[in-house]
């Protein structure tokens, strides 16, 4: 026999995660606008703004734990055959970053809201 | 036979390591690109204050492509596949008066490890102002994309074409957005 037992069971599995293929991971980013946001009080404004905020300031450090982790993955991903599960657990989905941002955003329109409406006085 | 195991190996580990890694390059402002279509434009034209009264202010997000690791999408990039897309549709302000600025933000790209058939997904924040400094449209849109294997066979160039459709179905998407006029 040309290939021993471990060979042919690692090969299964790096075949099988080769074809079931790793989507990436579902994101959804909390758009800019949201229905009703002209309705918003002075008080719900200020409240949405600060709680974004401190999200994002969560993402920002979670999406530092996975770069750091790719890092990892990607330099282990030199090891035969386990360097394969390794680079098919990398995510490269952003999923901590797209939040963040899009909270970012989310507030840069909620204060402009929070301007026309005159609300710093209050 | 020892010899013939060990060439085997090595050519199954170069193999996986050739269509993994290989060297990556950046999206191409070209392949992202939407191209003008005469046919949406009769069917459904731009408002017409948009008409030539367009242009990119700023994108930020894009990233440089390492090419030891995936293919991303820079700022130029993004920007100039964006300028061209306006300028096809009748958009673009060219050298004349901008009165409605575009500030893109690139939330993220997100893309699969591994896999036959690669699904990017971009995430893009689109900011319209008008002259005032106004909101004319802000939109988050998602837009996927697959490449599959008969796009390419090599998983590098395979990203990559799944990364500029991403972007060039986002581009359309925002298009489509900039036809039904104002939303904020």
């Amino acid at each position: 026999m040309v290939f021993g037992r471990g060979f042919i069971r690692s090969s299964a599995f790096a075949g099988v995660l080769w074809l079931a293929g790793c989507a990436a991971q579902q994101v959804t980013p909390m758009a800019m606008t949201q229905p009703g946001d002209e309705q918003l009080s002075c008080a719900e404004l200020a409240q949405q703004i600060a709680a974004n905020r401190a999200s994002a300031e969560e993402f920002v450090k979670k999406d530092k734990q996975v770069d750091a982790a790719n890092v990892a993955k990607n330099v282990g991903s030199v090891i035969p055959f386990l360097g394969l599960a390794l680079m098919a657990s990398t995510d490269l989905s952003e999923s901590e970053q797209v939040k963040a941002r899009a909270l970012v955003d989310r507030d840069e329109r909620l204060n402009d809201l929070s301007k026309r409406k005159n609300c710093a006085g209050q | 036979m020892r010899m013939t195991k060990m060439l085997a190996t090595a050519a199954f580990v170069t193999g996986a390591a050739f269509q993994l890694s290989g060297c990556a390059t950046s999206a191409s402002s070209t392949a992202m690109t939407v191209a003008p279509q005469p046919a949406a434009a009769a069917e459904k034209p731009f408002p017409p204050p948009l008409q030539h009264a367009m242009c990119v202010r700023a994108v930020t997000g894009g990233e440089e492509t390492n090419p030891l690791w995936v293919s991303k999408v820079d700022n130029k990039g993004f920007q100039d596949a964006l300028n061209a897309s306006l300028d096809g549709a009748g958009l673009s302000a060219g050298s004349g008066t901008c009165a409605y600025s575009i500030d893109v933000n690139l939330l993220g790209l997100s893309q699969p490890a591994i896999g036959f058939s690669y699904t990017v997904t971009s995430h893009v924040n689109y900011k319209v102002y008008d002259a005032s400094g106004q909101p004319y449209l802000l939109a988050t849109i998602d837009a996927p994309y697959t490449a599959t294997m008969s796009d390419s066979f090599f998983g590098v160039e395979r990203m990559r074409l799944a990364n500029e459709g991403s972007i060039r179905a986002s581009i359309q998407d925002f298009l489509d957005k900039l036809r039904e006029g104002p939303q904020q």
